[in-house]
């Protein structure tokens, strides 16, 4: 919604419905907008709008309302409250009057609180952000936010408008059926999502959300077949959530599940990793395609490994291959039985690497996969070559954002190396037809994985990467690649 | 439902795969033969020579240790007595207990016997053959094939792949003999308006240890392949080009020769040429010859007869003057700059007067004058083998002196 | 219920694109080298623009007279005898085509890499994959042609760049080849390699959004495909001079086998294995799919339950041919064939609509 510059009106009544209309309020979830009666003579009435998560409600008590709470009380021969006796009885480093509407709203969605009371010049601005102390999740690189969804509800929609400036975004609640304890809710921003995607995560959230026992790994339906793909995304990351509303992404949350659901799943969201949006563009864009390039490593190093070994000896240098000729004489596996060594056992160290407490599952996962693999290739169990290659694609699982696609690649190794060991390239090639196949005609809620063409993110701040943008599929063209 | 039947599926495609695997070769089941050499033998019978790449154990089990670090790598080489190439890498297997391979043959040997009666149908042998590629190097022995890499035993060698092939390796930069390659020979082929062309691998029967020789006499030798003033070393040398007419040998040409002609193809780069010093006649002086432009050509008939002539630019460095002439004096550098010219041309004419003797077209002036036709049935049609005897060819060279190296006076201190 | 999906027109230009690239490498492209001689690249500069002609007029009447699609076209123009008749002819086509491909491709597999394997099972791998991809739903298959065009003309631009080394152009003069007439006429003819192609482009209509760009799609995939196609034949023609690169089997199989990543990596035709794979698996998925939604608009059977006859067709269309040398010549000998089908009868089908719409028009 487009602001217009326009002053904020004198009489409280249009003043308050102004806002509300702007904020959307009363449906939409974290904005407080509550009208105190004043003791004074004549009575006043006074407006009070902050966003809970964002504003800090002992602050917006003791430094907003309670000041004028006892003026009123204490003084009431003062008269009706006016701007003009606000800024004389509240502090004054965090007290700003406002004329103009658009600047009230920034200021309220940055976390302060709006007073407002009838006559000209009556909005005040009361500055009462809350200070940044949160749930630290894992440090992510230049991450400047470093927080994680918790299991308060308005509290998360909190932690998206802290990076979502922005008053379209709208937060409602779902009522769930009866018998379902807690809430659940929607996010999203209006003018950017297809309303058609909103009711469909609605419906979502009503059937799946509202089930007595809710399973955060089948959340949702199956996206493809096999159960391989989920059909709605998760994130811990408040900024991820951000990033992807304001593509046009629809986020459901509900109450005491520490994250959101963000639909539909593409495979430009399980890419965007959290932290990317405080990246410049070129750089998070680069990340990106590194992801991918990890995506293919992890999928098909193994497989080729395994390919190039058996069956297409010309692709190998020769001095190098007359080397590990050299190297495999007294080789005691076969190259696909040295690699399924190499990956039962790398299966092995990760699950009981997550079994260990934190602080010492990265250490021994470190010393386990270096002395069970110097101890593999020393006794000439496995060549170089294929420890190398499972090597690579454990390390690589740990770049990917997302543990959707860290599952969905890992077990896609299998059929590749299954593939390689039977017809080398060939093989590698018709698994991964096959795989795209699967991934090309997966939909989440109408919406193709692999929106419009090849590996276009949803980069934030660029209108024409999304790819659930209104019109894009709306008006019974559900899925409809640009 | 319809997950069984998308299970079904799926596990028949996998059983597809599974009944695969009949191409599938553990890398130390295979040895891979680097170099083959073929020679031919009465009744169109060949004799097939083939190095392999043997590896043995090393060091420790699964560790590795590269050649370089002591680990022995060996050569083998097997050779058979067969009707086609094919039929005796198959009965070659029969005394190999790994499959003998070709996915990394590096270089093709020819027999001069073999040359002679014709080649076309073994080159076709190594394009039709999966494994084969067509950028190998092929080579003709002078003699026999078998010989040559019998022979050759490269002083600082090991690697068996580079064993011949570092030989065009060299000859790409200091030109002493054409690098080819299978694609090339075949296309020189196929396509009328040239002859192919092959550097030569040579025997030279003088060697011996150099402690057994006394230092070579120049009387007995020439720059011919296999006729070098040299001892000691690698008993075979890769000098000179052996000439085709289509698909047979013709004759040899010298290292100075091999020079022009890659020369009069715009190939040459940097050669070095001794040519006798215009100032101090008794003397020679070595100059590097560079061909930094194309050479241009016009083409032209008198009557039917068609006609050539080229221009080539060299520039040159100088590198022995041992005559002690100040060639860095500009009447002086005309001289020298002429004499160079003069030299080249000599040497270009004999090439071409030997060449057009053989009916032989290793230059390609045919092709300068395929664009004088319009169709492709004329130009077939029009046969250029026919005419390369009556082509006249004029060639004019030119030198420029650009350099004189890190000194620039005459070959003398000054020191009385 | 769910709503039909559709693609925009870049999405089908890449998927026509994808389709299209099958000929670099498939021995059709013999035909291109038999028809120019030195002029193949000429002559397949004239064949693309010729397609492009042909098809342009036909889209332009799909989009203006509101059919779907081909078969649609054929019932405005002739009522439904003549859409059942076009189905069959275009599911006759894909059956010819496609079993020609597969067989084509398995046995290029085997005769280029595996050939201790048995020449079914290349062919049985390549027909699953392609099965499964056409049971999707067109926009998938045209998503996924799509998405991995980039990477096919890229594997065949560096395919073709990493060839330029060995070419020696004077080898494409005369440049007239055959001589101007003769070039023509059999550049026009050649256009028939572009049919499957035209096909796609007009049976999928159906499902694209702005059915007005149907024909900028199609030319622009046709025409940029040409220009590659016209690169890959003067190399090819550059390094395997005439009259030899008349009998090479599998020409760009020969020049990938030239490519090397420099001293080391000498041999990488191993790798342009699985962008053959690829291609021809989307474009026999495509095909496959587009025969079958033919019949569903024309007899009205499920796509899914159409293609089943119609991929056991293709694969004993494919196991008919007792050699590789009949499959080529068989394949070649049927290829002008297609120009009836891929642009004389849409064009047909396209005038009597045009004509009938004119004629109604001034009798009301």
């Amino acid at each position: 919604m487009v602001m217009q510059r326009e002053r904020i009106p004198s009489r409280l009544d249009e003043a308050r419905a102004a806002v509300a209309k702007i904020l959307r309020w009363p449906q939409n979830v974290g904005i407080e907008m509550r009208t105190i009666h004043l003791q004074t003579c004549p009575a006043t009435d006074l407006v009070v709008v902050f966003i809970r998560g964002l504003a800090d409600e002992e602050l917006v008590r003791s430094w907003a309302i309670e000041p004028l709470q006892r003026l009123a009380m204490e003084r009431p021969e003062l008269g009706p409250l006016t701007g003009a006796l606000c800024e004389a009885v509240l502090p004054a480093a965090r007290l700003r009057q406002v004329d103009l509407m658009p600047d009230l709203i920034d200021a309220v969605l940055g976390g302060a609180t709006a007073l407002l009371l009838e006559g000209p010049g009556g909005a005040v601005v009361v500055e009462t952000r809350k200070p940044a102390t949160r749930p630290v999740g894992s440090l992510v690189m230049d991450n400047p936010y470093k927080e994680i969804f918790g299991p308060d509800l308005p509290d998360n929609v909190g932690l998206i408008r802290c990076r979502l400036h922005n008053p379209d975004l709208l937060a409602e609640y779902v009522d769930l059926p009866e018998g379902r304890p807690g809430r659940a809710l929607l996010v999203q921003m209006v003018g950017k999502a297809d309303p058609a995607l909103v009711a469909k995560v609605r419906d979502w959230v009503l059937r799946r959300a509202g089930e007595q026992r809710f399973r955060l790994g089948q959340a949702a339906g199956q996206a493809g077949m096999f159960g391989l793909l989920p059909d709605i995304g998760s994130t811990h990351w408040p900024d991820k959530a951000a990033t992807l509303l304001d593509a046009g992404y629809v986020v459901a949350m509900v109450e005491q599940v520490p994250m959101a659901f963000v639909a539909p799943v593409t495979t430009a969201a399980l890419l965007l990793g959290p932290g990317d949006d405080q990246l410049r563009r070129p750089i998070s864009i680069m990340l990106r395609y590194v992801r991918v390039a990890l995506c293919v490593v992890i999928i098909t190093a193994p497989a080729l490994v395994v390919a190039l070994l058996n069956y297409h000896h010309e692709l190998i240098p020769t001095p190098f291959l007359i080397s590990l000729a050299a190297s495999r004489e007294s080789a005691a596996l076969p190259v696909i039985g040295e690699i399924a060594v190499l990956q039962i056992l790398q299966e092995i160290i990760r699950e009981s690497m997550f079994r260990l407490p934190m602080r010492i599952s990265t250490g021994s996962g470190v010393i386990a996969g270096l002395l069970l693999c110097l101890i593999l290739f020393h006794s000439g169990l496995v060549g170089a070559v294929p420890a190398f290659a499972s090597a690579l694609t454990a390390f690589a699982t740990f770049g990917l954002p997302s543990y959707t696609l860290i599952y969905l690649v890992r077990i896609w190794q299998y059929p590749m190396i299954l593939g390689a060991a039977v017809f080398g390239l060939y093989g590698i090639t018709a698994v991964t037809f096959a795989f795209a196949t699967y991934l090309c005609q997966a939909k989440s809620f109408g919406v193709p994985y692999i929106s419009e063409t090849g590996v276009q993110f949803a980069t934030p701040g660029r209108e024409s990467s999304r790819p659930l943008a209104k019109g894009g599929n709306s008006g019974g063209k559900q899925g409809a690649v640009r | 439902m319809r997950a069984r039947r998308t299970t079904a599926a799926i596990l028949l495609f996998l059983a597809t795969l599974l009944a695969g695997c009949w191409d599938r070769m553990e890398i130390e089941d295979v040895a891979y033969v680097v170099t083959l050499g073929v020679d031919r033998r009465e009744d169109n019978r060949l004799l097939v020579t083939a190095r392999m790449a043997v590896v043995q154990a090393v060091g420790g089990a699964g560790g590795q240790k590269s050649s370089a670090t002591g680990g022995p790598v060996s050569f083998g080489l097997v050779t058979a007595d067969a009707e086609t190439m094919n039929k005796a890498l198959y009965t070659l297997n029969g005394s190999s207990t790994r499959r003998l391979d070709l996915r990394h043959l590096r270089a093709v040997i020819i027999g001069e016997e073999l040359a002679r009666s014709g080649i076309e149908p073994l080159l076709m042998e190594f394009v039709r053959h999966p494994q084969a590629r067509e950028a190998a190097v092929l080579i003709l022995a002078r003699g026999r094939a078998f010989d040559v890499m019998r022979e050759n035993l490269p002083v600082i060698e090991t690697n068996p792949a580079k064993m011949t092939e570092g030989f065009v390796l060299q000859s790409k930069q200091l030109h002493l003999a054409p690098p080819v390659y299978i694609q090339k020979f075949v296309a020189r082929l196929a396509a009328p308006g040239g002859d192919p062309f092959l550097p030569v691998m040579a025997r030279n029967p003088y060697i011996k240890p150099l402690k057994d020789q006394e230092p070579p006499a120049p009387a007995e030798h020439s720059a011919l392949p296999g006729d070098l003033a040299r001892g000691g070393g690698n008993p075979v040398e890769f000098i000179g080009t052996a000439v085709f007419r289509a698909d047979r040998l013709k004759g040899f040409l010298t290292i100075d020769e091999t020079q022009m002609l890659l020369a009069l193809r715009g190939e040459m780069g940097k050669t070095y040429i001794t040519f006798p010093d215009p100032l101090t006649p008794d003397r020679q002086l070595t100059m590097r010859f560079h061909q930094e432009n194309l050479p241009k050509y016009q083409t032209s008939y008198q009557g039917r007869q068609p006609r050539v002539s080229v221009r080539i630019l060299f520039e040159g460095e100088l590198l022995a003057v041992p005559g002690g002439t100040d060639y860095v004096h500009q009447e002086n550098r005309v001289r020298l700059e002429a004499a160079a010219a003069k030299y080249a041309e000599g040497v270009a004419r004999d090439l071409l007067a030997k060449t057009q003797d053989w009916g032989a077209d290793p230059v390609g002036f045919g092709h300068k004058f395929r664009k004088r036709f319009a169709t492709w049935p004329e130009w077939e049609q029009y046969d250029w083998p026919k005419h390369i005897k009556d082509l006249k060819v004029d060639v004019s060279m030119q030198m420029r002196v650009r350099r004189y190296g890190l000194f620039t006076g005459p070959d003398r201190t000054g020191g009385k | 219920m769910e709503n039909k999906a559709l693609f925009g027109s870049w999405s089908l230009a890449g998927a026509a694109a994808t389709v299209l690239l099958v000929e670099l490498f498939e021995p059709i492209m013999q035909a291109a080298v038999r028809a120019g001689q030195t002029a193949a690249w000429l002559s397949l500069l004239i064949a693309g623009l010729v397609a492009i002609l042909l098809y342009w007029p036909v889209a332009a009447c799909m989009a203006n007279a509101r059919c779907s699609n081909l078969i649609k076209l054929a019932e405005a123009a002739a009522g439904k005898t003549a859409a059942v008749i076009t189905s069959v002819l275009v599911s006759a086509f894909v059956v010819y085509h496609s079993g020609f491909i597969l067989r084509e491709t398995s046995e290029m597999a085997v005769s280029a890499f595996y050939s201790h394997t048995p020449q079914t099972f290349p062919m049985v791998a390549l027909g699953l994959c392609a099965f499964g991809c056409a049971r999707g739903d067109l926009a998938g298959i045209v998503r996924l042609c799509r998405t991995f065009m980039p990477f096919l003309v890229g594997a065949m631009v560096v395919l073709l760049a990493g060839c330029v080394g060995w070419a020696k152009f004077v080898y494409l003069v005369p440049v007239l080849g055959p001589g101007v007439l003769p070039l023509l006429v059999n550049s026009a003819l050649l256009s028939a390699l572009h049919a499957p192609v035209a096909l796609f482009l007009l049976v999928a209509a159906g499902d694209l959004t702005d059915r007005k760009r149907l024909g900028p799609a199609g030319s622009v995939a046709l025409g940029g495909v040409t220009l590659l196609l016209a690169f890959g034949a003067a190399l090819f023609l550059a390094i395997y001079p005439l009259p030899m690169g008349r009998s090479v089997t599998f020409p760009l199989h020969l020049l990938a086998r030239l490519v090397s990543g420099g001293r080391f990596f000498e041999r990488l035709e191993g790798i342009w294995i699985m962008f053959w794979f690829f291609a021809t698996a989307c474009h026999l998925a495509v095909l496959l799919h587009i025969a079958a939604l033919s019949l569903r608009d024309a007899i009205g059977t499920p796509v899914k339950v159409g293609l089943l006859p119609l991929a056991v067709m293709i694969a004993t269309t494919a196991l008919f041919p007792p050699d590789q040398g009949r499959v080529l010549a068989w394949h070649a000998a049927a290829m002008p064939y297609a120009l009836g089908v891929g642009y004389v009868l849409p064009l047909v089908l396209a005038l009597t609509v045009m004509l009938r719409r004119r004629w109604t028009s001034r009798a009301g």
